[in-house]
């Protein structure tokens, strides 16, 4: 006897007609830097809460100066985003949206060299962001089309030769002296032969 | 797949010697030796490589059912109510920066994705990218992309792949364990792509074009099937693509 199963599969798309995202009136920066934290940045007059849609307007020159932040839904940048020096930094968000604007952690010229970090939200069944016809954007996404600009700090090596072999069940190995290896580093020993 | 992922637990600079937890002994046995085979073997160096993961700067996706984050980078043009129209143009820099649990299983959104950015320019210099159950970076119509000396870690299928491009160097990377994909069930007849560094090869049709594309100096170190694959050039014309100084190994 044959037994059937039924799967029902759902397929989805879209197609924009003009523009996918609303049209932005831009304006050039000022160059007066207000600060995420403070209140009086924002048009609502309070600092965006969990959940929200936050956008960065065209003209604005903002700092992130938040430790820990909550997990904002939509983050759009289409002014300017520095990430502030001299503090740690953990920023949450399911999508940032990088349109007209630029989104800065540290520079070229000087790196940043405390720790940030930049978690993305959500799962596949999450609602996608819609970028442009062309490009499928998804979920879960850092989606840029303008700049991105991310200079984190130099570190002597990245990459060493094992010195010695390294067995199964080892609990250490040799590898180059003076390296710039600290407590909690993740390395990756890799494949000397295929299993 | 032979490789090992671990946390140091301290390192000893005078005697290079890293410990670790005792809970996170190695799975593998990883050849090593005091001074490199470069002499017997062509100039390779058949030790052990141990790659550097962690970088101050990190882009993580959150570990939900096997679905990480994504990057990605393109152009566009915008249409505005009086039918002017307004190009946005992607630049993406990243210098050492750590890109974790991003790429989503069983699609083409890799960790890093540079798809219709032809306009503008690109660099991920000195980057790791590690750990997605996905792909590890597609670049895709994309011009002026530059991916130099970072280390690429444990995505499935693919490692990188380079398909229809224009001036894209791809220099001194390390891209290693390329996985068998688990999820999606192979049909014999049209078998999975799998690949550690594929350049211009991917779809196997001759209207995939590369010009002015360079892959010099990387590594390949644990895939299925294909460590890398580098198109051809005209006997005449080398000067449109130049691959030379790369090293693959331990692929079956």
């Amino acid at each position: 006897m044959t037994r059937w199963k039924e799967s029902i599969m759902t397929f989805k798309g879209h197609r924009c007609i003009g523009s996918c995202n609303e049209e932005i009136v831009e304006v050039t920066t000022i160059g007066a830097e207000t600060l995420w934290s403070d209140p009086k940045s924002w048009p609502s007059g309070k600092v965006p809460v969990a959940g929200e849609d936050v956008e960065i307007e065209s003209g604005w020159n903002m700092t992130m100066d938040v430790a820990d932040t909550p997990v904002f839904r939509l983050v759009s940048v289409n002014g300017l985003l520095n990430f502030k020096r001299g503090m740690n930094i953990s920023f949450k968000a399911e999508h940032i949206f990088i349109r007209a604007g630029e989104l800065h952690v540290g520079s070229k010229e000087n790196p940043f060299t405390d720790n940030c970090i930049i978690t993305l939200y959500g799962d596949k069944s999450s609602q996608a962001i819609v970028m442009d016809n062309a490009v499928e954007a998804g979920n879960k996404i850092i989606a840029n089309l303008n700049v991105l600009s991310l200079y984190g700090k130099a570190r002597n090596q990245t990459m060493t030769r094992l010195l010695l072999p390294a067995k199964k069940g080892d609990t250490s190995f040799f590898v180059e002296k003076d390296l710039e290896l600290y407590p909690g580093d993740n390395l990756a020993l890799l494949a000397t032969s295929y299993d | 797949m032979a490789s090992d992922n671990v946390i140091v637990k301290s390192y000893d600079a005078a005697t290079g010697e890293v410990k670790l937890d005792a809970k996170h002994t190695l799975n593998f046995y990883h050849w090593g030796a005091q001074k490199s085979s470069g002499d017997k073997y062509s100039g390779v160096d058949m030790r052990g490589e141990v790659i550097f993961l962690t970088r101050n700067i990190k882009i993580v996706g959150e570990d939900v059912d096997s679905w990480g984050g994504h990057i990605v980078t393109a152009d566009t043009a915008e249409i505005n109510g009086d039918g002017s129209i307004k190009e946005r143009i992607g630049h993406t820099y990243m210098q050492w920066v750590e890109m974790h649990n991003l790429s989503q299983i069983d699609s083409d959104h890799a960790a890093l994705r540079f798809e219709n950015a032809a306009m503008g320019n690109s660099a991920v210099v000195n980057c790791s990218i590690h750990n997605g159950y996905g792909w590890g970076v597609y670049i895709k119509n994309s011009n002026n992309v530059l991916l130099k000396d970072s280390r690429i870690y444990n995505f499935r299928p693919i490692g990188v792949v380079i398909s229809d491009v224009k001036n894209v160097t791809v220099d001194g990377n390390v891209i290693a364990h390329i996985a068998l994909r688990t999820t999606l069930e192979n049909d014999k007849a049209d078998p999975d792509e799998e690949c550690g560094l594929c350049t211009c090869t991917y779809t196997n049709t001759a209207s995939e074009k590369c010009e002015d594309t360079m892959v010099t100096n990387n590594i390949v170190a644990g895939a299925h099937w294909v460590g890398m694959t580098l198109q051809g050039f005209k006997c005449d014309k080398p000067e449109l693509s130049s691959h030379f100084g790369n090293v693959v190994h331990s692929v079956a």
